[in-house]
């Protein structure tokens, strides 16, 4: 065990937490488990100046429809106006800071009203209505002085790619494509160019452990060749097979594979050697859960991102899902999932959908063992803060060559987070 | 019951005694479905079900919207051999569970029987102390066969709003 005992290790404010001096091939345990820096984390990114996704255009698809959802700890409203924009509005009445959405969706005829004392607020947020703000018979309701047009709900940006919504609660945030560079926006585009998605469902979960825990595990194609059996088993992701190629900027990380690789016996033999996952022996009766022959893209590829701080697509096969990590508190995290397919779709395609949505989710024969080995660690890393974690894989031999056996995607990550939070 | 009743009581009451049967009948195969699972006997649950049966486990938010994602989705015997033959392979954390089922509600009988039942799912971690885990309700068809009662539909609709850690086992 790595440890920084020399380093600074204390919390206090006299004494700021510091990185080990290797920089960011070891990560120290106390970012997992100090409160202080999970709320710096959540002001600084998810509360700042990030773009969060918080839906499906799908979701939303007629005047006046709304659904809750969440940027960082916050609730935010997702709704479509009468002329078709899309708000996102804080879910907090600024009266004394009631939640005006109780339920996951509806139909806001007439905009939002506040359970608590009914204060009515339109589509855009603006504050329209205060019973009795001018008391009842001479007596009672607000002063003069109070102006309607300054207590409207907190509005968030809004951007609208890759079918999705995004916002962000911060004026100094830059613009969304600016945010996400070009290679994201490319894996956007593909996503709904030409095609209407179609929301097939959603599920959530919850995991004991950080939120970068879960981070760090979808970078990490290292341990993706090693730990799940049906990747490794039904040849979807194995070190041996093409790996994606992946950019790096800003945080984010954008990967491109094929969508059905081809397997070369000889590299094969070789690399499943080292895996003790891998099992000849293991098939499954019926194959279109962990096969296909029909792509979604011309060029037979998948495109997957992930956008700083905790949003992913990473779609396996025929099966897309919008993936966002939703930090609780700095020991909790939900992982929410939207599955959707296209309007387009015939029925066998969408069968292919629902059959290997299996594979994530919060059943999911590969997704599911992430979540296992995260809930597990997290009380051994929770009792070894001073411990350091070792990200060294991929510095051997010449840097950024096509790889699975690296840890460069999880250095990357920590290289935007040190900047950002000034560690 | 007096052979002076008239016809009609006869009948009613028969009725009455052929549907308290079925309803006996049913509550026996759920709990033999729940002991099954609690005892982790694998390799029977897929005998619960006919050949070409779905099977899923989907939120009642999705179930209601009707919309079709289900995080456990089976059709055809084959995929519930796959659900349970899995369980060997991947790595999860050691845990026992226990069903209870309950509220058992007989809504329709004829060559399709159409029921529900309520059911809870407390799990214990290895480690860790019982949670109750799922809540919801079973929403079934089921058919008469020389092997007794077989799904050919079910569905475990859970009231969670999210699933604690993971559904490791069918529900």
């Amino acid at each position: 065990m790595a440890t920084i005992a020399q380093e600074a290790v204390r919390g206090d404010s006299a004494n700021p937490r510091q990185w080990p001096s290797a920089g960011v091939d070891r990560i120290p345990a106390w970012v997992y488990t100090d409160p202080e820096i999970f709320a710096r984390e959540m002001a600084l990114f998810h509360h700042g100046r990030t773009w969060n996704y918080v839906g499906l255009e799908c979701e939303v698809p007629t005047p006046n429809s709304w659904k809750r959802a969440t940027v960082g700890l916050k609730s935010v409203i997702v709704v479509r106006d009468r002329e078709g924009e899309i708000n996102v509005l804080e879910n907090r009445c600024t009266h004394r800071g009631a939640p005006l959405c109780w339920e996951q969706s509806g139909v806001a005829k007439g905009g939002f009203g506040c359970p608590y004392h009914q204060w009515r607020f339109n589509l855009q947020g603006d504050l329209i209505g205060i019973p009795f703000q001018y008391g009842l018979n001479e007596a009672g309701g607000l002063p003069d002085s109070f102006d309607k047009s300054k207590h409207g709900l907190t509005r968030l940006r809004v951007a609208r790619r890759g079918g999705a919504i995004w916002a962000t609660f911060d004026a100094q945030t830059p613009e969304f494509s600016e945010y996400v560079g070009e290679e994201m926006l490319m894996a956007l585009d593909r996503i709904d160019k030409g095609r209407k998605l179609k929301l097939l469902g959603t599920s959530r979960q919850v995991y004991r452990g950080n939120w970068k825990m879960w981070i760090e595990n979808a970078r990490d194609n290292y341990h993706a060749t090693l730990l799940h059996t049906f990747l490794t088993a039904f040849k979807l992701v194995r070190a041996d097979l093409p790996p994606a190629r992946n950019t790096a900027y800003r945080g984010h990380t954008v990967g491109r594979t094929y969508t059905r690789p081809i397997v070369d016996a000889e590299q094969e033999a070789k690399a499943v050697q080292e895996i003790s996952t891998f099992r000849r022996d293991y098939g499954l009766n019926d194959t279109e859960t962990v096969e296909t022959h029909t792509f979604d893209f011309p060029d037979g590829m998948n495109m997957g991102f992930q956008m700083f701080p905790s949003c992913m697509f990473q779609p396996h096969l025929n099966v897309p899902s919008y993936r966002q990590i939703v930090p609780k508190t700095v020991d909790t995290h939900e992982i929410h999932w939207t599955f959707f397919g296209y309007e387009d779709d015939d029925a066998d395609m969408l069968r292919r959908r629902l059959k290997q949505a299996n594979l994530v989710g919060p059943a999911g024969f590969v997704t599911a063992e992430d979540g296992e080995v995260i809930v597990k660690s997290y009380p051994v890393v929770d009792q070894t803060p001073e411990a350091a974690q070792i990200v060294e894989m991929g510095l051997r031999g010449p840097i950024g060559a096509p790889t699975m056996l690296t840890e460069h995607a999880i250095r990357n990550f920590y290289e935007h987070y040190r900047q950002v939070m000034g560690l | 019951m007096s052979s002076e009743q008239p016809m009609s009581k006869q009948i009613a009451a028969t009725g009455r005694l052929e549907r308290l049967a079925t309803l006996s009948e049913l509550r026996e195969f759920y709990e033999d479905y729940a002991a099954c699972l609690d005892e982790k006997d694998f390799d029977r649950w897929p005998e619960f079900f006919t050949e070409d049966a779905r099977y899923r486990v989907q939120s009642v938010e999705n179930y209601d919207r009707g919309l079709l994602h289900a995080p456990m989705y089976c059709e055809g015997k084959g995929m519930l051999k796959d659900r349970v033959s899995a369980t060997r392979v991947l790595v999860y954390e050691p845990r026992r569970q226990r069903r209870a089922v309950f509220n058992v509600r007989l809504l329709e009988e004829g060559a399709v029987i159409r029921s529900q039942a309520s059911f809870i799912m407390i799990e214990q971690m290895l480690d860790r102390d019982p949670v109750l885990a799922l809540t919801g309700r079973y929403v079934d068809e089921i058919v008469r066969t020389d092997a007794g009662f077989l799904f050919r539909d079910r569905t475990a609709v859970y009231d969670n709003y999210r699933i604690i850690q993971n559904l490791t086992f069918p529900i």
